[in-house]
């Protein structure tokens, strides 16, 4: 699929919508995948901690 | 000199002899002191080749475009080279890309491109700056290294991967675009981005595979279509070649 653009010449100044072709490959996963985990563990470590207060673990 | 001209000159409050040369005694000659209020080109004896000396002490503010020639500061007058800008340009509607041709690494030195995007797509995605039309991922790798929170981290992919964004949101980068001495192309990507409360500060670093001979256009590519958002805005700098 062809998708559109602009175009910059720096040596003329001119300045043009352009159309090209982009072959196709995967979606870099990175950082977004990292950061799902990080979410992920930040959340297990709000639970944990959560438990051990409840079980009063958690030193006042 | 005649002895009249020599008495006359001895008798002014204002000129005077000195080791019998004619001596201003204010010291200063004003343009009130000429006769026609004016120093032109021909008072100048061989104004081309001799040098006019302003002190110091005279040059603070005193010197502006509008007493410069042609009225401008080009970079041919400065005697040291210099970043100097090349493009701007600002999007005005949602586009895939932005690309930047006619360049000529080898004569201009290493550009850097600021780049100021909002992801306009409806998916996070990340961007990637191309060179020299090759627009073929698999060609080019990347280190990224990534903060975010209490987290660190980093990895190596395929793509000349500049900025990452989720949808939405905006984010800057200063990418600077080389090719090193053994010819490859290598970039850096200074970036932060992200809503403020969950701001992120991302590192990357990478280049083509293969070397290249030159670098003559530079394409930032958003990888979801048309996520690279109305008044997102880019500016190229070179080095200024001396």
């Amino acid at each position: 699929m062809k998708e559109k653009g602009i175009v910059v010449n720096v040596r003329t100044g001119e300045v043009k919508e352009g159309e090209r072709e982009f072959p196709n490959f995967p979606a870099p996963s990175f950082p977004s995948k990292h950061r799902d985990l990080a979410k992920e563990i930040d959340e297990i470590k709000s639970e944990i901690y959560m438990i051990k207060n409840k079980l009063g673990m958690v030193s006042k | 000199m005649g002895l009249v001209k020599k008495w006359q000159i001895e008798k002014s409050n204002t000129i005077g002899l000195l080791d019998n040369l004619v001596e201003v005694k204010d010291g200063g000659i004003t343009t009130a002191k000429i006769a026609d209020d004016q120093i032109t080109d021909a008072k100048i004896a061989a104004h081309t080749t001799t040098k006019i000396t302003v002190p110091t002490s005279k040059l603070s503010g005193t010197i502006s475009t509008s007493q410069i020639a042609d009225g401008a500061v080009t970079p041919v007058k400065l005697s040291f080279a210099t970043w100097e800008k090349i493009a701007e340009t600002t999007v005005s509607s949602d586009t895939s890309y932005v690309e930047f041709t006619g360049l000529d690494i080898n004569a201009d030195g290493p550009y850097v491109l600021f780049a100021d995007i909002l992801n306009s797509a409806s998916a996070d995605g990340s961007y990637f700056c191309f060179v020299n039309n090759n627009v073929y991922a698999p060609d080019y790798h990347n280190q990224v290294m990534y903060a975010d929170g209490s987290t660190v981290a980093g990895t190596r992919i395929d793509g000349p991967v500049c900025q990452w964004l989720p949808a939405g949101d905006t984010g800057i980068a200063f990418i600077f675009i080389t090719r090193d001495c053994g010819g490859f192309y290598r970039y850096i990507s200074l970036t932060t981005g992200h809503d403020m409360a969950s701001v992120q500060v991302k590192y990357y670093g990478g280049g083509m595979t293969n070397p290249v001979t030159n670098i003559t256009s530079i394409i930032i590519k958003s990888y979801e279509t048309n996520g690279i958002g109305a008044d997102s805005y880019f500016v190229l700098w070179k080095v200024m070649s001396k």
